[in-house]
């Protein structure tokens, strides 16, 4: 089936809204996704986030795509739903004291690049991901957090500054 | 490694979203939507159904055959029921104490009011006491300037007097942990001054403790000040001399503890030091860890963000317990006019070293670069 077909007409979105939610989705669930997978780390996690941010945004559709940005009101959806999901128990389970870096996690692997991006607080993992991945401006990026485009330049520089202490300075 | 942007790249792999996503979306929120239906129709058919029984059950009882009724009011065996203008029979009865009044009576001073007391702006934003703006003495144009860790590292600053570095205000920052578990960290916020009212839900704070440190209040956090939303729901709030420092906690329990195992001080160089009990302890680790750190020109006291002047300048310090290790690279430009540059303070004979990170135009940067050196840098010291 098609994204955004009506398999029924429990929920009250016209047609035509269905159908520029279809082309919402298909531009965003690529980003939407990845952003997710990056903030968690965990592909099973990013597609249940995914999937309840898009959830949630086709339930106010019918404001969302009036606003400026329905992108920037996804991904401050998705990303509230992460930081709440981080304060749940099983979120929170003990992790072990880090170690000194294993000198073979200086490589850039794809579980040294996640392990880092864990490590660092979740603010300046947004910061970084709306930022460095998406492509957002740091005005915009801040307007998807709810907070100023200084905050997201300093969260974003911070990040960057523990990235380049793990892999190394060299640009 | 090129670019920040090209590591994620490498973290995301040839991870795709399921083809079926938006499906899987959609099928959940009519899924969702089906059930706030039902529910809707359940309940309003209970509540027909128990208006239908409450007339039925009235019915009846009108039409069924009795005594005759009186219909005047008389009174019955059963007591009176006092008239709203009668007053009370028993002892007379005042409002019950607040929490923090019934924990405690002792004489405490205010904690708002004054000079500085913050204000939230016309743009919502809470407003702080301005950062703590340390006096460096000046010999020949240097500036010495003794600075203090939150987790007691030192050191003596030495600068080109005209950066005037201490003018742009110091902001301490640090964490802390639990030391069985270590991560997540917990923020603590430290503000040279009275905290912003907005930062606490009420007026009141629902508990007083007398500890060691004296009255430590705990207050129900405002924890989604600017969408801040890492402060926990609790905050304790400690005044060591003119510092106010909050420490957040995640529930009422863990409030009562922090309370207990968290001492503190302002030291003679006028800046705050903490010292945690065991179950918790300051987090150590720099950068991402939420180390202790010492931040020139950023006028938040929150970790979550930062006000910096309009060019974006700030110096931020990391103290480390090893000695100058790495080398760092040119300054690079990190967006805009900012360039950013790092380097380490500290000699061979001090007890550890500090890195700087330098925020701002480029030749603020190179001057700091240049002309900042650090002496007599000991990691983490007590007491």
């Amino acid at each position: 089936m098609p994204v955004g077909a009506r398999e029924d007409a429990a929920v009250a979105v016209p047609e035509s809204e269905s159908a520029s939610f279809e082309d919402f989705v298909r531009a965003e669930q690529g980003r939407l996704f990845s952003a997710m997978f990056l903030a968690t780390g965990d592909r099973a996690e990013a597609e249940d986030l995914a999937q309840e941010a898009l959830a949630r945004v086709y339930e106010r559709w019918g404001r969302v795509r009036g606003m400026g940005s329905p992108a920037g009101y996804l991904f401050a959806t998705a990303f509230n739903l992460h930081r709440k999901r981080l304060r749940r128990p099983r979120h929170r389970l003990p992790a072990a004291r880090d170690e000194p870096p294993d000198p073979a996690e200086v490589a850039v692997t794809r579980d040294a690049v996640l392990r880092v991006l864990a490590a660092l607080p979740p603010t300046q993992r947004e910061a970084v991901i709306l930022v460095e991945w998406l492509g957002m401006t740091s005005e915009d990026a801040g307007r998807t957090l709810g907070v100023d485009a200084d905050s997201v330049r300093g969260r974003v520089h911070r990040a960057r500054a523990s990235l380049r202490k793990r892999f190394g300075s060299e640009p | 490694v090129s670019d920040v942007r090209d590591l994620l790249r490498v973290a995301v792999g040839d991870e795709r979203p399921p083809p079926d996503l938006g499906d899987r979306a959609l099928a959940t929120a009519r899924r969702r939507e089906r059930r706030r239906r039902l529910t809707s129709a359940a309940v309003a058919l209970v509540a027909f159904a128990g208006l239908t029984v409450a007339l039925w059950a009235g019915v009846r009882a009108a039409r069924a055959p009795g005594p005759a009724v009186d219909t005047t009011i008389a009174p019955t065996a059963e007591a009176p029921l006092p008239t709203p203008s009668a007053p009370p029979t028993g002892p007379s009865v005042t409002p019950s104490p607040s929490p923090s009044e019934s924990m405690e009576s002792s004489a405490c001073s205010e904690t708002a009011g004054g000079a500085d007391d913050p204000t939230v702006d016309a743009g919502g934003r809470p407003s702080f006491p301005r950062p703590f703006t340390p006096s460096p003495r000046v010999v020949d144009g240097t500036a010495i300037l003794p600075v203090t860790f939150p987790d007691g590292s030192q050191a003596e600053l030495r600068y080109p007097a005209e950066l005037d570095l201490a003018s742009r205000g110091v902001q301490p920052h640090v964490s802390y942990w639990f030391l069985r578990y270590t991560p997540p960290r917990h923020p603590i916020v430290f503000m040279h001054g009275d905290p912003d009212p907005s930062m606490f839900a009420g007026e009141e704070p629902v508990a007083t403790c007398r500890t060691g440190e004296g009255r430590v209040e705990i207050w129900v956090g405002n924890a989604g000040t600017e969408g801040d939303d890492r402060l926990d729901r609790f905050l304790v709030d400690f005044r060591f001399g003119a510092w106010t420092v909050l420490v957040s906690a995640q529930n009422y329990g863990i409030a009562e503890d922090v309370a207990f195992a968290v001492h503190g001080r302002e030291t003679s160089d006028g800046f705050v030091q903490l010292l945690l009990e065991p179950p918790i302890g300051l987090s150590d680790e720099s950068g991402e860890g939420e180390g202790p750190e010492l931040v020139f020109g950023d006028a938040d006291p929150r970790q979550c963000c930062v006000r910096t002047d309009e060019e974006f300048r700030m110096i931020i310090l990391d103290p480390h317990p090893e000695p100058c290790r790495r080398e760092f690279g040119d300054s690079e430009n990190v967006g805009g006019h900012t360039e950013f540059g790092a380097k380490c303070l500290g000699g061979p004979n001090d007890q550890g070293s500090i890195d700087v990170g330098v925020y701002g135009p480029a030749e603020f940067v190179q001057a700091v670069l240049d002309g900042l050196e650090a002496r007599g840098v000991r990691y983490g010291v007590e007491g």
